[in-house]
């Protein structure tokens, strides 16, 4: 039966407009571009959507629309639904501090991170960006611990050698973090 | 390797910030909220069709497979018989969907969707109502919806295109049919009779009746490939019986069956039950005024449906 009653939906709103774009954020960097990621993220709102009235108090949606994305985004990968088409070669690229630079070296992480096997990407997109400790990410991908640390290790190295002279920049370390004290 | 494991903390204070940086430049056409409506709007239509596609297309399929046993012809003469003469008049109908999600993401969720409404194929009339309130009209090859989405201020009905709603389909292409503004008219008696053109047999079970009438009860059990023969799609496994009254009309159909994952969409175990009852009688649907109907794609005015297709069908 109909379940979205007022309350209902005036939370679950509530909590998308306050949590979403944190779970967007991390869904680019899952998906590799941003049409991917907003069906992503919207595919799992409605899965979260669905199970919101059976979650107990001590369930938090945030970590369990996490793991719906998380696990949603496997699927996908699964189904061979990937709009991400990895370049074989990054192309050169010179940044600034503008924004359109800006813009242009998010493309570029992305692409890079589209490149690299799906569970190393998870790894480090939930490591990296969700600041989840290794255990929290064997969990979620349902690997050991040891598993994680190892696609992190091999991971990172793999996305340096992509991004090549890109890596490390030190005008990156000084880019706004728009996820760190949010949601 | 050695030099690359001792800048390993460096590393990773690098990749926070290169996330951060690949992650900041966020659309703002991007609006989850909306396209989540849109989203569940799209669920429940597919999970209906998808429902009621797996009920239409057991029927065909279990008529195939049965083919060896010595009764099954006349049982599928009077079947087909059935479907031919509920397709050719108007009914009011209700359904039933259930479905439980088996995604091993958490608590399994259950779904009902309660229907009932009416349809004339002949003039391409239907209308169905959910016991929420959310109704939907078929005029011609338009669909309207009220009660689905958000809808601008002033505007309270959605009209789309639905150009294959009254075509016959195949059982493949039914099953196939998982996201769009589609409904249970897909299941409808017509279907049906098209899915029947190509079946063999099916199994009497016994005598059965309902509120003013007696019939007989067929059975059917299949498993139902989904994709083409050979592409090795995933099957649907379905079980369910037909009553058809002693007029030779449809009356009710139930079906239990389990849906493999598809796409993002996780298994689900789900049951369709529907009943078919006030042959011939007039089935009145018109188009709501132009003014309540946003028309995407048709701007800057919304037009109503085409004058042929609108007003009230007589029986």
């Amino acid at each position: 039966m109909r379940r979205d009653t007022g309350d209902l939906d005036e939370r679950f709103t509530a909590f998308v407009r306050e949590h979403g774009e944190r779970h967007l954020r991390m869904a680019v960097l899952l998906t590799g571009d941003w049409h991917a990621a907003e069906d992503l993220v919207q595919a799992s709102l409605v899965k979260l959507y669905r199970a919101w009235p059976r979650l107990d108090t001590g369930t938090d949606p945030d970590a369990y629309l996490r793991r719906i994305i998380v696990n949603t985004h496997r699927s996908w990968w699964r189904a061979r639904w990937r709009r991400e088409t990895p370049a074989a070669a990054l192309p050169d690229r010179a940044y600034g501090d503008d924004l359109a630079d800006r813009h242009a070296l998010g493309a570029l992480v992305r692409q890079a991170l589209a490149g690299l096997p799906r569970q190393q990407r998870a790894v480090l997109v939930l490591r990296y960006c969700e600041d989840l400790p290794e255990a929290a990410v064997a969990q979620l991908l349902g690997c050991s611990a040891g598993s994680v640390k190892t696609h992190g290790h091999r991971g990172l190295r793999a996305l340096r050698r992509r991004l090549g002279g890109e890596w490390p920049r030190p005008e990156v370390n000084q880019a706004p973090d728009p996820q760190r004290g949010r949601g | 390797m050695k030099e690359e494991e001792n800048d390993m903390p460096d590393a990773e204070q690098q990749v926070r910030a290169l996330f951060a940086a690949a992650s900041a430049d966020v659309s703002p056409d991007i609006d989850l909220l909306r396209g989540m409506q849109a989203r569940r709007v799209a669920h429940r239509f597919r999970l209906r069709v998808t429902l009621s596609a797996a009920a239409a297309a057991v029927v065909a399929a279990a008529v195939v497979i049965t083919t060896a046993l010595a009764q099954a012809p006349s049982a599928l003469a009077q079947l087909t018989s059935a479907v031919s003469r509920t397709a050719a008049q108007s009914y009011h109908f209700t359904a039933t969907t259930t479905s439980v999600t088996l995604s091993g993401t958490g608590t399994p969720v259950t779904t009902r969707t309660d229907l009932s409404g009416a349809f004339d194929p002949v003039r391409r009339l239907g209308e169905e109502t959910t016991s929420t309130g959310e109704q939907t009209r078929f005029i011609g090859s338009y669909v309207y919806l009220n009660g689905h989405l958000t809808l601008p201020d002033g505007k309270s009905w959605l009209r789309a295109p639905s150009p294959t709603l009254w075509a016959p389909v195949t059982a493949n292409r039914q099953l196939r049919l998982t996201a769009g503004l589609l409904s249970v008219a897909e299941t409808s008696p017509q279907n049906l009779l098209a899915l029947l053109e190509s079946a063999s047999q099916v199994n009497r079970q016994g005598s059965v009746s309902g509120p003013g009438w007696t019939g007989t009860r067929y059975a059917f059990s299949v498993t139902l490939a989904i994709g083409p023969a050979g592409s090795g799609q995933p099957t649907v496994h379905a079980s369910g019986t037909i009553d058809v009254d002693q007029l030779g009309r449809v009356r009710r159909l139930d079906a239990a069956y389990t849906l493999p994952a598809m796409g993002s969409a996780p298994p689900e175990q789900a049951t369709a039950e529907m009943t078919f009852s006030d042959f011939g009688a007039p089935v009145s649907v018109s188009a709501p005024p132009a003014s309540d109907v946003l028309a995407p794609g048709s701007a800057p005015a919304v037009p109503g449906p085409a004058p042929s297709m609108s007003g009230s069908a007589p029986g």
